[in-house]
């Protein structure tokens, strides 16, 4: 059997197969940007806001993909649209069917994806229940997740942080957008729970808005076996200018080394001086640790040089 | 039990299709994952991206440009949008022009220079801060030390902020870029995280471009992708680089650092305070996991068809593999022994490893004008160069008559 003959048409068959899929893809993802339409929908919206007159629906996926995009920008942005009106908008152009589906059915970036863009987009109670049965892995998904559940009924913010789940550095994102959408943190409430993401976000918001009021509940939190509310609520005592005492120092002492050296940097950053921060100091020359005298060295570094030479 | 000279070449031509098979499949994962970078990027930077609520933005970084600088490049750096930065211009300050002029411009005053953390920094002069409030970001060290891992580790004692970003002279930064390395750095817990940029280069000024950080590890400096050269950007997480011992002399302190730490074993360089007085809590052992350290090594490299990417190297160990164009001479020899040599006995055989290569380059090929186009999209232009594109995919019709079908081929 001649092994040539079988082999030209196999490797033609393979570059054709390859020049359809390439011409395909360049065809799709290569077509040049969309600007042009983006802008007429945007302008569309824009029209909406100021005259009222709605928009006519999108046909096809990528129009409506691009709508919500417009809406999601100018509703961030430049605040342009009523709740009223985006939510006639988003019945009357299928937006919120369309969006809760794909973020039903989707891969881990579409459901964050329509997520994010259903976070401008008021609710009904049957939509608000089918994303609250969402269980997104994306840590992204999650945080818009929150965000559309907590702005459909703000009333049960402790009850929706309790049951869900957030990676911490998120935390500061999901309570800068709370604040945006108006929403009232009811922060002891959220110290009651003594869960871990309810009360991240509650030290965030102390940390945030610098809340003296609640400097027992965040002392309360160094005693919680989570080291990611230990650090927050350390965080949020040096944005308080609390004195550090023996609590503090008694929350550190399970720390790494490492981890002890950003938290004594943390109120380094936050003006304490060599004097306010002794305590660390004798606990860690009590153990012979190499952060012995480690605040007054490291203010040196900020110290005028006097002497010209 | 004697091999003959067909099954040696048939076990030959597998060893290399398995291999081949395994670059192309680390190539998917790598367009796959960039593919995976840009839509998290893409999402990221829609919800208001580095401009929007500083809030938002906790973590700050400590930017480090070692070398001389102009005044116009120092300001040109020290407006990049992002709410918590620091800028640290390490350089031999008599060998840049205008120093004084800078040094006076910034209203700078010499501070001390106390090292608190033990790393090895040599030929520091002096250092110095604004007074101003509105240039409280810039720091300069005046360092006249040799090696430029001498200059990162001064620049890990100056540090204000917890995450450092080293980078050269010549590179400068978008805003976004470095919202989204933030977040790939807080996302992945790894003690660093590397960034694909891909660059123009402008008047030797390379400049990243707006709104595109490829997340992808492995690779190597001055690989291209699309034509477009991939640099890679390093975030440090400082206290990573302190348990490390600092920079070390080399080609790449970075690329060696990221190694160190990636490759470091389970051990606990550390211990927590024990026997501390004021201590009443359990002592907690910490213990970095292998696969965690791990992790942004396991997310693929990208090829092209560029000549000049044409060298794969191993992002644990450092060192390159065996060239591409040697492997391809290789090839060539095989496909020439395979055709020439009578394979009554094994057709069938000797047509699947054929195949199997043939379609691993044509899948190699797909994967490089993939990535390619993934990177033209992301920038947020048109394709700059459709010709360019139509020449990759015609490629292969070239590729296969100059292969197969050579002037001096006689069956």
């Amino acid at each position: 059997m001649n092994a040539l003959s079988i082999f030209l048409p196999l490797c033609l068959l393979l570059l054709l197969a390859e020049g359809v899929l390439l011409l395909w893809l360049a065809l799709r993802v290569g077509r040049g940007d969309d600007t042009d339409s983006l802008r007429q929908t945007t302008a569309r919206l824009y029209r909406y806001a100021t005259d009222g007159g709605l928009p006519p629906p999108p046909r096809t996926a990528r129009a409506r993909q691009q709508m919500a995009e417009s809406l999601f920008s100018l509703t961030r942005h430049l605040s342009l649209l009523s709740p009223t009106e985006r939510e006639r908008l988003g019945r009357r152009c299928s937006l919120t069917y369309h969006l809760v589906r794909r973020a039903e059915r989707g891969g881990a970036f579409a459901t964050a994806d329509a997520l994010q863009l259903l976070s401008v987009l008021p609710l009904s109670d049957d939509y608000a229940e089918r994303i609250a049965r969402l269980s997104p892995a994306e840590p992204l998904a999650q945080l818009y997740r929150l965000l559309i559940l907590v702005c459909h009924s703000p009333d049960r913010v402790a009850e929706i942080l309790s049951g869900s789940s957030l990676p911490a550095y998120l935390v500061p994102h999901l309570v800068a957008r709370l604040e945006e959408c108006r929403v009232e943190i009811p922060c002891r409430s959220l110290f009651a729970t003594r869960q871990s993401l309810p009360l991240l976000v509650a030290l965030r918001v102390v940390a945030r808005y610098e809340l003296a009021d609640y400097e027992e509940e965040v002392f309360g939190a160094l005693t919680l076996p989570s080291g990611e509310v230990r650090f927050a609520a350390l965080t949020a005592l040096a944005k308080l200018g609390a004195t550090v005492d023996r609590r503090i120092v008694e929350a550190t002492s399970a720390m790494t080394l490492d981890e002890r050296r950003g938290v004594m940097r943390l109120f380094l950053r936050e003006g304490y001086s060599a004097r306010a921060l002794h305590l660390f100091d004798e606990a860690e020359a009590a153990v012979g640790s190499p952060l012995a005298n480690y605040a007054a060295r490291r203010l040196s570094l900020r110290k005028r040089n006097l002497i010209k030479i | 039990m004697t091999m003959d000279i067909e099954q040696l070449i048939l076990l030959t031509l597998l060893v290399y299709a398995l291999y081949v098979v395994a670059v192309v499949a680390r190539s998917v994962v790598g367009v796959w994952r960039i593919g995976g970078a840009c839509r998290r990027a893409r999402l990221l930077l829609r919800d208001g991206g580095a401009s929007d609520n500083s809030d938002r933005h906790t973590a700050g970084v400590t930017i480090v440009i070692v070398g001389p600088l102009s005044a116009g490049a120092l300001e040109e750096r020290l407006s990049i949008d992002y709410p918590y930065y620091e800028l640290l211009w390490v350089a031999n300050l008599r060998q840049v022009a205008g120093a004084g002029h800078i040094i006076e411009r910034y209203d700078m005053a010499e501070v001390d220079f106390a090292p608190s953390e033990g790393l090895p920094c040599r030929g520091v002069e002096r250092l110095y801060r604004s007074r101003a409030r509105r240039y409280r970001r810039l720091v300069v060290v005046d360092c006249r030390a040799e090696s430029v891992a001498d200059c990162y580790n001064c620049a890990t004692e100056v540090a204000g902020y917890d995450l450092l970003l080293p980078l050269d002279n010549r590179t400068q930064l978008s805003p976004s870029s470095l919202t989204l390395l933030v977040d790939a750095a807080l996302s992945r817990r790894n003690s660093w995280v590397v960034a694909f940029a891909a660059n123009r280069v402008v008047a030797d000024v390379v400049s990243v471009a707006e709104r595109l950080v490829l997340l992808a590890g492995g690779g190597g400096r001055g690989e291209r992708v699309g034509g477009r050269i991939i640099a890679p950007l390093y975030l440090f997480k400082r206290e990573k680089v302190i348990a490390e011992g600092g920079f070390v002399a080399s080609d790449d302190p970075l690329g060696a650092m990221a190694r160190s730490t990636a490759t470091a074993g389970r051990e606990v360089r550390h211990a927590p305070m024990r026997h501390s007085p004021l201590s009443h809590a359990p002592a907690v052992q910490r213990v970095s996991g292998v696969g965690e350290r791990l992790l942004p090594l396991l997310l693929g490299s990208v090829t092209s068809g560029d000549v000049g990417a044409r060298s794969l190297r191993n992002p644990v160990t450092g060192r390159y593999y065996a060239p591409v164009w040697v492997l391809q001479l290789w090839a060539l020899w095989l496909l020439a022994l395979v055709l020439s040599a009578p394979f009554e006995d094994y057709p069938l055989g000797a047509l699947l490893l054929i195949g199997v290569v043939w379609l691993s380059s044509v899948v190699r090929a797909t994967v490089a004008v993939v990535a390619a186009l993934l990177l033209a999209d992301v920038d947020g232009g048109v394709w700059p160069n459709r010709v360019g594109t139509w020449r990759v995919v015609l490629s292969p019709i070239f590729r296969i008559r100059d292969i197969i079908l050579p002037k001096n081929f006689v069956k």
